[in-house]
């Protein structure tokens, strides 16, 4: 899955594109981990290009999230249209991350 | 007269096969000018099923066949899947849906609730031992461009 890398204020900021789903859940949630681990920094991810996210990809969110918060990291999540964010509101978890509109709010927030 | 388009196909239950029916619901729905939000609807939905069926349908040796149609008409978009694998009906499995904290949650029961909230209809039959799901999205009339 290819993921953009953006360095904003110190955050990484991580776009991954196309639709997250039981085909490469595991794939987004390993890269994810590796380039935050690489980075030894709070993150972002920038949901503008993704399609859709099925429960496989949230299962990776899950993963992320529990990385992320053992490494005492912050992770914001931006960027979602309103589909994307709908399905985050069925699955409740729209209260369990961090969700921003602008990927600069975002940033902010994981500062 | 109503027209009907339509598209079927068959892969066999392996996960490897996915990605091929996400490209094939989205250059459907490109040839029929159905909105990318419906198209990323149903494969959002398809992979729910789908992963299931590859997983639970056919003994592990056997990655026996799925069969998928797509059909649109009368700005309905359906897609039906069939499988001859063991009897499983997916609408009425109920998994541990939580509201709880980071460390407590469990992704469990999520897909099948994708399926339920994000289709307008869903239904499952059992018939010639072979388990058959319709899904169903309304397509939404296009926004005029005209004052």
């Amino acid at each position: 899955m290819d993921i953009v890398e953006t360095d904003v204020a110190g955050v990484l900021v991580l776009e991954p594109s196309g639709g997250i789903d039981s085909t490469n859940a595991k794939a987004f949630a390993a890269q994810i981990i590796d380039k935050v681990q690489a980075r030894q920094c709070n993150a972002v991810i920038d949901f503008q290009k993704v399609k859709y996210i099925s429960s496989a990809g949230f299962r990776s969110l899950l993963i992320i999230g529990k990385s992320m918060e053992g490494a005492q990291r912050k992770l914001v999540l931006c960027g979602m249209g309103p589909e994307v964010r709908r399905v985050f509101e069925i699955a409740m978890f729209d209260d369990l991350f961090v969700i921003c509109s602008s990927r600069e709010d975002a940033a902010a927030q994981a500062t | 007269m109503l027209v009907t388009h339509q598209s079927r196909f068959r892969i066999s239950a392996a996960q490897r096969e996915l990605p091929s029916v996400t490209a094939s619901v989205e250059a459907f729905c490109t040839a029929n000018d159905i909105p990318s939000a419906t198209s990323n609807l149903m494969n959002l939905a398809l992979d729910e099923v789908l992963s299931n069926i590859v997983k639970y349908a056919y003994d592990a040796s056997n990655n026996g066949p799925i069969d998928v149609e797509l059909a649109y008409s009368d700005r309905r978009f359906t897609v039906t899947v069939e499988d001859a694998g063991r009897p499983f009906d997916p609408l009425k499995f109920k998994g541990p849906v939580n509201d709880g904290p980071l460390n407590s949650r469990s992704p469990g029961g999520l897909g099948i609730l994708f399926v339920k909230r994000l289709v307008d209809s869903a239904l499952y039959k059992r018939s010639g031992g072979r388990n058959r799901l319709t899904l169903v999205a309304k397509v939404p009339l296009p926004q005029s461009t005209k004052e």
